[in-house]
């Protein structure tokens, strides 16, 4: 009842001021012409074992139907090029994306790699990125919380590359046994569940060149689970265009509009690389 | 920038001190019949070309050689008045000037006056009182801030908003000073009306450039209104009846010619009025508002020498909400307001040194608060919350003017402000969720001194020459910034003068705004380590002219600016108010405002042109800018430079009043703006960050990356890239005015937005379903709006 009540007290206060005698009207502002452009997702990574470009198309606001279903484009040719060739990606219907082996297309650090799409109606795009090296300084720590034994306190730390800018998160992988019984008996399967801590993208602004540091609460899990934390070292295309998402997706009506990163010449999207390095804990 | 100050009192003390036969003429200027003190009124040597101006306080002084003199003493508005005395001797010469507000015109101008072309102040305007009570307004109710809002480099915000853009400067840049005392937030109702109505004032002055060095602390302008003494020698009034508020001012001696009180009170009544009906129709739910503002001042003379002025202002605004509702076994109830106001509170001692030396000690006190209290029940489960924000200044200033002689007018002063920022406060209790204490208090000291000297250095140049020294310390960090401060005018005829000048601003507080409205909810808040002073260079060029046309004077101006800010800030992206409303004790205590704000640099040049015509049957202005107002925020619109919301190219104010008779006079405002910048939507698109996918023992899958958070955004293209349509309005009113030997009866009939103009407040996306077309709609605020209000003075 709290917040929803002082947003609502402030609700009644504005719109008993705006409705004195407000009345609506057509719009006289002349908008341009906004076509529909081609968006792009892509993230590439050496460890990926796919690469991975969702393609379609966005949606003109103003003036024409608007359903804000976004279906993916099937006709696209999709390339990716580097200084060790170029590669066309098919298009992946279980995936409902464009898709080819990693091992094909060879993304190595410190490469650059292009990315063109075009439609079947001549729209086209262009985006570039390089794979960062991958920042092996990653030193992990944990012990038992003190004040909740089902937890553990992890304690990350490592060394930015100095002279120049670096990005980087932080994401844990937890592997763990699920018993399974069907028809044939029990069956002992493995699930993996990665996920970012803390969401936290870091910069090395804090502390150029220097050490960086991050520390975390975990839950234990039992006793057979495995626990792997990774850098990811990050582009900066990929940090400016994640930070923005829930920046543009808040809905706070006080807050100015929130112009969305893209890298991508054209048209919106990402198209991003990283490079990442494991440290296991246990298991 | 210590000898430079050192050297400018080295020098008035020398000039002091080397008139061996010289002998001052000194003393006050009042207003015949209630013994208010004018300023600004010009005392005129002819013979000697020497000029002077009453202070603040109606204190003149002008040094001579022994002569015979004629002394001419005048003001716009009243009847000048010359003398012929003998100066052999230090002489003391008080003089009283007959108010007569329907002086023919050829009276006024008759009157050796400073003309504008021989001022060396430039980008400044006085607004007389009564002429702010004749301009047309929403619903009847007069309002000063509104009036500034007619005048050449002054832009409004939106539609009824009385907030104010001097010269590209945000609402925060403006040092709006009652009675020496700040006040932070100057709107009631959201903006739609302004703090001041002009009842209880006797003079508006807007400073937009060219700011002398007493004035500091704010980078756009200055508005500096003074309250009325209270009439010295009888009991004056006036009482007004206007369609949502009522007003009384009432004035008079306690002591005669020794004490005298102001009061003035204004109310508004639409939640008394609306009360019975609102309970009626909404089931015990009652919704209400009101505002009210008080004015008070005492003044006793002690003796010629001293004088001890007490004033102060009190107001709020208050909206409501509650409701008791009882269903079965429930019992819901809830009591919520959110609520505002400034109090300000001015102890002044005049005291007169010699007759060459006025000095005026103040003690000020200065705050502001918003506040939201909410008070929630169903049966025992029970929810409070408090949350407030404000400012409170404790300060005292000591200012001192000098004349040594007919040339030179120096005024030197310091100026010490103890403040206390509430950011926000939030204290929440709760059967339900952990509770919430979080008291944000950041205490910072202002400190400045000033010296400056107004120069006449021959018959054509004179020059206004001075500096302020400003220092700010809050927390572990201090600044400390000089501030030159410069006005040049040469005389290129009698009456045409070019004028130039530059300035040097610093301010050490922000305000952190959403909306740019004037909104309670905008935040003041002080620089710290993190968040750097404001500050801005401006430099002004202009040609300013008297012009005599067929018997009527007119003033002219025309001048041109360019000023470049630095350290303003703004919200980040997607960064409100809200976020200090956050319930969550962790996140509410790791909550700075310096997290959520990104700072920038402004640019903004243009040109004003203005015509005026103070006196006479048919009095008013023109008003014309061309302007440009750029904004460069590092974290916004991706770097590059964008217009400021409020960056309005085309800028008209044509404002006339005209007595037709002595029973009737008509008045009538037009406005015409460009569109204000703003951000559209133009496309949507999805968006979505990504995890490396899950991958079982059994290699199904292989390890590729997968989406999270996929979502939709808006393309908004570049920020503040459209243009809201123009906006222009026509304003009438005409009053019927009774004079009785007691007393005037003032009857007007007024018409806002007389043409019905629907003017864009704000714009909006609509989806019509059936068709799945979406189009944007515009929201206008006040179509024609007529009003009746009823003054009675007495």
């Amino acid at each position: 009842m709290n917040y929803n009540n002082t947003q609502r007290l402030f609700g009644i206060a504005l719109a008993a001021c705006l409705t004195l005698s407000a009345c609506k009207k057509d719009a006289t502002i002349k908008l341009p012409e906004v076509p529909s452009k081609l968006v792009i997702i892509s993230y590439i990574s050496p460890q990926d074992s796919l690469i991975r470009v969702d393609v379609n198309l966005s949606q003109p606001l103003f003036n024409q139907a608007y359903n804000g279903q976004f279906q993916p484009l099937t006709q696209a040719i999709v390339q990716i090029s580097s200084s060790l060739g170029s590669y066309t990606l098919p298009y992946n219907t279980a995936l409902e994306c464009y898709a080819l082996d990693s091992n094909a297309v060879k993304i190595r650090a410190g490469l650059s790699y292009t990315l063109s799409v075009q439609s079947a109606d001549g729209k086209a795009i262009r985006a570039i990125t390089e794979i960062p090296e991958q920042n092996r300084s990653l030193v992990c720590e944990t012990s038992i919380n003190s004040q909740n034994t089902s937890t553990s306190d992890l304690r990350t730390s490592w060394y930015d590359t100095p002279g120049q800018e670096d990005y980087y998160r932080i994401l844990r992988e937890v592997k763990s046994f699920d018993y399974v019984f069907d028809g044939s008996g029990q069956n002992i399967t493995d699930t993996i569940y990665r996920s970012y801590l803390s969401g936290e993208l870091v910069t090395d602004s804090e502390n150029p060149g220097g050490q960086l540091k991050r520390n975390f609460s975990i839950e234990n899990g039992l006793p057979g689970d495995s626990l792997n934390v990774y850098l990811l070292h990050l582009t900066k295309d990929y940090y400016n265009y994640v930070v923005k998402i829930p920046l543009a997706t808040e809905t706070n009506p006080f807050s100015e509009p929130v112009q969305m990163y893209s890298n991508v010449v054209g048209g919106y999207g990402i198209f991003a690389g990283y490079n990442s390095y494991r440290v296991r804990i246990k298991g | 920038m210590r000898s430079l100050f050192l050297t400018l009192l080295l020098s008035a003390t020398l000039l002091s001190t080397a008139q061996n036969n010289k002998y001052t003429l000194s003393g006050y200027v009042s207003e015949s019949g209630s013994g208010e003190v004018i300023p600004g009124v010009i005392i005129v040597v002819s013979k000697h070309k020497a000029v002077a101006t009453t202070n603040a306080y109606g204190f003149y002084s002008i040094t001579l050689p022994e002569d015979s003199l004629e002394v001419s003493v005048s003001y716009v508005g009243y009847q000048a008045r010359t003398y012929r005395l003998l100066l052999n001797q230090n002489l003391k010469l008080d003089v009283n000037l007959e108010n007569n507000s329907q002086l023919a015109e050829v009276e006024v101008t008759a009157q050796q006056d400073e003309r504008q072309s021989e001022q060396v102040q430039m980008s400044k305007i006085d607004l007389p009182v009564e002429q702010i009570k004749n301009i047309p307004a929403l619903l009847g109710e007069k309002d000063v801030l509104k009036a500034i809002q007619l005048l050449p480099g002054v832009q409004k915000g939106s539609e009824g908003s009385s907030g104010i853009y001097v010269r590209g400067g945000g609402p925060d840049q403006n040092l709006i000073i009652l009675d020496e005392a700040t006040v932070y937030n100057a709107s009631h109702l959201f903006g739609f009306f302004s703090l001041f109505n002009g009842d209880a004032l006797k003079s508006v002055e807007l400073t937009k450039g060219g700011f002398p060095a007493r004035y500091g602390g704010r980078l756009s302008s200055v508005i500096d209104m003074k309250m009325k003494d209270g009439n010295k020698e009888k009991i004056k009034g006036e009482a007004g009846i206007g369609l949502i508020s009522s007003r009384l001012m009432l004035e008079g001696p306690i002591i005669k010619n020794k004490a005298s009180f102001l009061v003035s009170a204004r109310r508004t009544y639409i939640d008394v009025l609306a009360r019975p009906l609102i309970k009626r129709s909404s089931n015990g739910e009652v919704v209400g508002y009101y505002f009210y503002d008080l004015n008070a001042k005492l003044n006793y003379v002690l003796n010629y020498r001293n004088k001890l002025y007490l004033s102060g202002y009190f107001g709020e605004d208050k909206f409501y909400n509650r409701y008791s509702r009882t269903q079965g076994n429930i019992v819901d109830k809830s009591d919520a307001s959110l609520k505002w106001g400034n109090a300000t509170g001015t102890l002044r001692w005049n005291h007169l040194i010699n007759e060459k030396w006025f000095s005026n000690v103040s003690f000020i006190f200065s705050d502001y608060k918003f506040g939201i209290n909410v008070k929630e029940s169903t049966n025992n489960d029970f929810f409070n919350l408090k949350y407030g924000s404000g400012i409170r200044d404790y300060s005292v200033k000591a200012d001192f003017d000098y004349f040594p002689d007919a040339r030179h007018a120096f005024k030197t002063g310091l100026l010490a402000t103890y403040h206390e920022f509430r950011p926000n406060a939030l204290v929440t209790k709760s059967s339900t969720i952990p509770s919430t204490n979080k008291n944000t208090r950041i205490d910072a000291v202002e400190t400045a001194v000033y010296a400056e000297d107004d120069w006449k250095i021959s018959s054509r140049w004179r020059a206004n020459v001075g500096v302020r020294l400003s220092n700010f310390n809050v927390r572990n960090t201090s600044y400390l910034n000089p501030e030159p401060r410069l006005g040049i005018k040469y005389s290129l005829t009698s009456t045409l003068a070019l004028k130039a000048s530059y300035a040097m601003m610093n301010q050490y507080l922000h305000l952190l705004s959403n909306s740019g409205f004037g909104l309670p909810t905008d935040l003041w808040v002080p620089a710290t380590e993190r968040v750097k002073p404001q500050r801005s260079q401006q430099v002004a060029l202009g040609l300013a002219k008297d012009l005599r046309l067929k018997g009527m004077d007119f003033l002219l101006s025309v001048e041109g600016y360019y000023k470049r800010s630095r350290n303003i800030i703004g919200y980040k992206e997607g960064a409100s108010f809200l976020n200090a409303l956050d319930l969550d004790p962790d996140n509410a205590a790791k909550f700075t405002y310096e997290d959520i704000v990104t700072s920038g640099s402004s640019e903004s040049y243009g040109a004003e042109f203005f015509v005026q015509k103070k006196a006479g049957k048919f009095t008013g202005w023109i008003g014309y800018t061309l302007s440009w107002t750029w904004l460069t925020f590092g974290e916004l619109n991706f770097g590059k430079r964008f217009p400021a919301r409020y960056d309005r190219r085309h800028d008209i104010s044509v404002v006339g009043m005209y007595k037709l008779n002595e029973r009737i006079s008509l008045s009538a405002t037009w406005v015409y703006g460009t569109g204000n910048a703003i951000t559209l939507p133009l496309a949507s698109y999805q968006v979505a960050d990504q995890i490396p996918s899950n991958q079982n023992s059994q290699g199904n899958y292989p390890n590729y990356p997968s989406w999270i958070g996929r979502s939709t955004v808006n393309d908004y293209g570049e920020r503040n890239s459209f243009r809201m349509a123009a906006y222009h309005r026509l304003d009438l009113a005409i009053q019927f005015h009774k004079k009785r030997p007691k007393y005037e009866r003032i009857f007007e009939l007024g018409v806002y937005n007389a043409y019905n103009r629907k003017n864009p407040f704000y714009y909006q996306t609509e989806t019509d379903y059936s068709t799945g077309v979406t189009k944007l709609k515009q929201i206008s605020l006040f179509p024609l709006i007529p009003s009746i209000s009823w003054t009675w003075k007495f």
